[in-house]
């Protein structure tokens, strides 16, 4: 590793410090080390980046957005990481790949003139090309690279796509030449030390590696792209499927293409290594009855499942406790995905509190999603970088159960609750969660909590505290009822209280006699 | 007759493999019984890579015809005679 790139990673591990520790697997003297990528999310899912010096096939479909990853993936290695790149295109033209590559935020040209990207051109010639016997590819290809190597200092390369070469120059010869061509080729890159992606077509393509059943054991990574028609826009997803010697995060991760490239949303793991809660420290409401009912707040790095029907109070709650942070200097993250931000504002601005002189200041941060293409993937790392944007301490999502009406099912919304929880935990930052339950309107006599403990209680093994607030219909009025369920590892009041919403906000009052 | 000889024709090939020898020999006979003032030069890109680049030539034994326009070329060991006369533009000029 030269100088300069150690340098780089050391700044890089300062500025995301943190989680980065657990994304990177780990490396282990005289194996295989990994070149970090610089494509946003990629790396994460990668566990530090693609096998260095080693070749990775990329697999996808038409529309996939392969040539955008190998291009980014050379674009990033010349700007951020002082790697020049080659990118071999046996498919499309350099001159039609440039022209789509200027609709990024990019400045390919720049990389150009200064040599750090140099396009290899394999395309068809317009004229034609007539194949008389047998012909090969291999040998004159990689010494046109060694020669660019030689030449531009180039440590990344990109082939797009090498089925298609198999398609122009052996079609029609048996499987084993096939094979010993792709492995020499493999080992041909591996000599030149050249960290490499190559696409192919997926399986039922005609220029598709896949065919020949060679590609998942040939080369040393396999990650594979689709698309997937969603009900508004196009779906996106990776997999990785093997990385010879190297950890990865399993699983099908989202992704999205924008003007500056790739945005990949891989999971998060939950780590279970969590300091130790400690007691002492607590986050109030400012709401000095609920404050003592839970014994002094909610601890620090806990998550409170705040559960009720609506209209019970679920987000003046919330309001309370993104004030209270805001007024102790916090930064907040609030999550509003049932009103608009606009609607929040107001409500706050009806209890007199300003939360858009906070929002200016960049105290206060809200994180919105269309609830008709819920990415959760994407709405995780929204937040994750709403966090990191403000260093925030509270987060206030308003609310889960908004979710689950969207498109996430009830296992999405669990696997992404999981996943925040494991981030904020791992953070220190205590959030709240508000969820709807439509039973607890007009509990009957003796049945206070009765149907409440339903939807909202699958959560319940992610969060450590619970606050449920009821309705209950007495002597002709609608009382207003909150009680705490669970507080782990901290006393707390048993009692159900009752509790009023006026324009100072939520007061709580004596315990309820039923 | 140096007028005559400034037509080129670049043979790409990489080493001196058995279908190297075979494309050279094949190349060789049809400038010498089909082609009337037709240079041919023999290239290994092993040796001259920056010039197969130049070419865009990914794949040999590899006939090129730059010069005259159009550019025309065959790829294989170039056994087919006809074909490889038809590829480079030639046969169709002779008919």
């Amino acid at each position: 590793m030269s100088k300069k790139s150690m340098q780089l990673d050391v700044a890089n591990d300062k500025k995301q410090s943190g989680l980065r520790k657990f994304w990177r697997s780990k490396e282990r003297e005289g194996g295989v080390t990994k070149s970090e990528t610089g494509i946003a999310g990629f790396d994460q899912m990668l566990e530090g980046g693609l096998p260095r010096g080693r070749a990775t096939l990329i697999s996808a479909g038409p529309g996939c957005g392969k040539t955008v990853l190998l291009n980014e993936f050379l674009y990033r290695g010349a700007t951020e990481h002082d790697e020049p790149g080659i990118f071999v295109t046996f498919e499309e033209r350099p001159e039609d790949i440039l022209l789509n590559l200027r609709n990024f935020n990019w400045d390919i040209d720049t990389l150009i003139t200064r040599g750090d990207l140099t396009f290899l051109d394999g395309s068809p010639p317009e004229t034609g090309e007539i194949c008389c016997g047998s012909a090969e590819w291999l040998e004159p290809i990689l010494a046109q690279i060694e020669h660019l190597v030689d030449s531009t200092g180039a440590k990344r390369l990109a082939i797009d796509n090498l089925g298609t070469v198999f398609l122009r120059y052996q079609a029609g010869q048996t499987e084993v030449s096939m094979r010993n061509q792709l492995v020499r080729f493999a080992n041909g890159i591996r000599r030149l030390g050249l960290t490499t992606m190559i696409s192919t077509e997926r399986t039922d393509s005609q220029a598709s590696l896949s065919r020949y059943g060679v590609s998942e054991f040939v080369t040393d990574g396999l990650i594979e792209l689709s698309i997937h028609a969603g009900s508004v826009s196009e779906i996106r997803t990776m997999r990785v499927r093997k990385l010879r010697g190297c950890g990865f995060r399993s699983g099908e991760v989202g992704f999205e293409i924008d003007a500056d490239g790739l945005k990949v949303f891989p999971k998060i793991l939950v780590d279970s290594s969590f300091g130790e809660t400690d007691f002492e420290q607590r986050e109030t409401f400012g709401i000095a009855a609920l404050d003592k009912a839970l014994s002094g707040g909610i601890p620090r790095g806990h998550i409170m499942l705040v559960t009720g029907n609506t209209g019970t109070g679920k987000s003046t709650l919330g309001l309370h406790y993104c004030k209270e942070g805001l007024d102790q200097g916090q930064g907040v993250v609030w999550v509003a995905l049932e009103e608009p931000v606009g609607q929040v504002l107001k409500t706050a601005q009806a209890h007199q509190w300003d939360l858009s002189s906070s929002v200016e200041s960049g105290q206060l941060m809200f994180v919105t999603a269309s609830l008709l293409e819920v990415n959760s993937d994407k709405l995780l790392y929204d937040v994750i970088d709403a966090v990191e944007a403000i260093d925030a301490k509270r987060i206030v999502v308003d609310s889960v159960s908004s979710l689950e009406s969207a498109t996430m099912s009830q296992e999405n919304v669990r696997e992404f609750m999981m996943q925040l929880a494991g981030y904020a935990k791992t953070l220190k930052i205590t959030m709240i969660l508000n969820y709807l339950t439509g039973e607890s309107f007009v509990a009957d006599k003796g049945q206070l909590l009765g149907a409440t403990t339903t939807n909202a209680m699958r959560l319940s093994s992610i969060v450590d505290g619970i606050i449920l607030l009821r309705y209950v219909e007495r002597d002709q009025t609608v009382h207003k009822l909150l009680n705490i369920l669970k507080l782990r590892g901290s006393p707390h009041e048993k009692g159900i209280m009752r509790f009023e919403i006026n324009e100072y906000g939520f007061v709580l009052g004596h315990q309820f006699r039923d | 007759m140096p007028e005559k000889t400034q037509n080129i024709l670049k043979l790409y090939v990489v080493g001196q493999t058995l279908i190297s020898m075979k494309a050279i020999q094949n190349a060789q006979g049809i400038c010498q019984n089909e082609l009337d003032g037709w240079q041919l030069d023999i290239i290994d890109v092993l040796e001259k890579p920056n010039l197969a680049l130049q070419d865009k030539v990914m794949a040999t034994p590899a006939l090129v015809k730059a010069e005259p326009p159009p550019a025309r070329r065959v790829v294989g060991d170039l056994s087919n005679r006809e074909l490889v006369l038809l590829g480079l533009g030639f046969l169709a000029d002779s008919r």
